[in-house]
């Protein structure tokens, strides 16, 4: 800039109006600042000193406010205000990346497994409030306060990243198809409407118009471009989880899917839990396996303290194993929780040799009945000898280990 | 007594009024409204109107590059600031008026 006044007088006074004005847009403080320069040079050559400039416009500070007073700029930045638009900037950015993929979370949940739509539709609502929330922030936002957070710099640079991997000719392609995508909307609308999902459908429908709301405004109003950008991500979300909705119900149309059959098995209407069966002595027999007129295997679903499925065990092999818990740890039993009852016209014939009671596999003597029946440890009732057989001294407690088969 | 106050509401009608038929420089309006008998309005102040009547739409500004010292950047009036003038003129001629009326019947009585 030639014919800049160099003189130190008007350089030092000219430095201190500046800084005192320094939050004004840095156009106008040019522009200001234009006017100052030669008025100060001026006012200087007049008076011929220092002391003099500052006696007739009082000091830098003094002039700057007044000047500011009477140009109608606003009175000077708090110095707080920094940190404030700091925050707010990086609230911005934040909020607009955390904005964006929640919407495609809940664009993929709006038509996914029922308990996940039912949290679709809240989250929806909270990725409306908060762009409404950044709104009133970034009305104080300048595109200068974005750039400045290092986390906008960073995303930027990998979306360009991104963007740079693809060729040209899709980028162009892409783009001119950008007047159809209201169509794609449309069409999105349609199909959501037809996989029957009410509020699915209708979290569409609104994320539908905030795009073609804010898309076109996007342009102009920086502000609004997360809120174009996270509706359209919404709904790109939502079209993915359509289309596999799609390709699903169309798989499982297609082959038969295995009839699910519940687990147990009914007898007269009611559901039995497990089945027993015993010799014709009323032995039970530890392991047997179910078969029906065809000859298939009458399977269940065998319990298992096993999270997975347990393929060593047939699922039609009885008894099926007790679950139970003790002291919190998982452990299967296949005792039979009750002394059967030896089968009528087997049990008489043989009369007095108690049928063992053991329901374990070793072979207990049934001659001896000075042996108590020995119970199983896990059930005390089944003490209580069988009726038939026993006399009262047999009752006495257990003086076997009880025959318990863990598996 | 201190006029700065009443200075204060009639500056921008005083500048646009100095700039109506000719442009100037900064110090020149100052020397103008002086020269018209201001003789308390500030130096800052006469600069920081001029910015807010030219932010308004009112002033077209050149610059003029000087031999000697920092260039001048000059002001002059646009349609929209003529047309202030002749409203602000008006409004100035009856507050006056009105002013004088109540002055006088004030000093009547």
């Amino acid at each position: 800039m030639n014919g800049t006044d160099t003189r130190p007088e008007v350089a030092d006074y000219l430095r201190r109006v500046r800084a005192a004005l320094a939050d004004l847009p840095a156009d106008e403080l040019s522009e200001v600042m234009e006017d100052v320069e030669p008025h100060v040079a001026e006012v200087l050559d007049e008076a011929g000193s220092a002391e003099e400039l500052t006696r007739r416009l009082g000091t830098p500070e003094e002039y700057a406010a007044e000047l500011r007073a009477a140009g109608g700029y606003p009175a000077p930045a708090v110095p707080r205000a920094e940190p404030t638009r700091w925050v707010a900037a990086r609230y911005a950015v934040w909020g607009s990346a955390l904005l964006v993929v929640t919407a495609f979370i809940s664009g993929a949940l709006a038509f996914g497994h029922e308990s996940a739509r039912k949290y679709a539709v809240p989250v929806m609502v909270l990725v409306a409030v908060a762009p409404a929330l950044w709104m009133l922030v970034g009305r104080a936002l300048s595109r200068d306060d974005i750039e400045a957070v290092r986390e906008f710099r960073w995303l930027r640079a990998r979306g360009q990243a991104i963007v740079a991997l693809l060729s040209p000719a899709v980028i162009v392609f892409v783009r001119s198809l950008r007047p159809g995508w209201w169509l794609l909307r449309v069409a999105l609308v349609v199909l959501a409407f037809f996989s029957g999902h009410f509020e699915g459908t209708l979290v569409v429908v609104l994320a539908a118009a905030v795009a073609s709301w804010a898309g076109p405004r996007s342009s102009t109003d920086r502000r609004v471009l997360p809120i174009a950008v996270a509706a359209n991500t919404f709904l790109a979300g939502a079209l993915i989880a359509l289309l596999a909705v799609g390709l699903n119900a169309m798989h499982s149309r297609r082959d038969d899917r295995p009839v699910y059959i519940p687990s147990g098995l009914s007898y007269e209407g009611r559901t039995l839990s497990n089945l027993y069966a015993v010799d014709p002595d009323g032995k039970p027999i530890p392991d047997f396996y179910l078969y029906d007129e065809a000859g298939s295997p009458i399977t269940v679903e065998q319990p298992s303290c096993h999270d997975y499925d347990d393929t060593s065990r047939p699922g039609n092999r009885f008894p099926l194993p007790e679950i139970q818990y003790l002291r919190g740890a998982c452990v299967e039993t296949s005792d039979n929780p009750f002394v059967p009852r030896p089968p009528r016209g087997s049990a008489t014939p043989t009369g007095t040799p108690a049928p063992s009671t053991t329901p374990g596999t070793s072979t207990p003597e049934p001659g001896t009945t000075s042996q108590a029946p020995s119970a199983t440890s896990s059930a005390p009732p089944t003490t209580t000898a069988p009726t038939t057989t026993l006399s009262p001294t047999t009752t006495p407690p257990v003086t076997q280990p009880p025959v318990t088969t863990t598996r | 007594m201190d006029t700065s106050q009443l200075l204060k509401g009639v500056l921008d009608l005083a500048v646009l009024a100095v700039l109506k038929d000719e442009d100037g420089y900064g110090y020149d309006v100052l020397r103008r409204l002086r020269g018209g008998g201001m003789e308390e309005v500030g130096d800052a102040s006469v600069y920081g109107t001029l910015r807010r009547l030219y932010r308004a739409g009112l002033l077209t500004s050149y610059v003029v590059p000087s031999d000697e010292g920092p260039h001048r950047k000059y002001y002059g009036m646009n349609e929209a600031g003529r047309e202030r003038l002749v409203e602000s003129e008006k409004a100035w001629r009856e507050f006056s008026t009105a002013m004088d009326g109540i002055l006088r019947k004030g000093a009547a009585a």
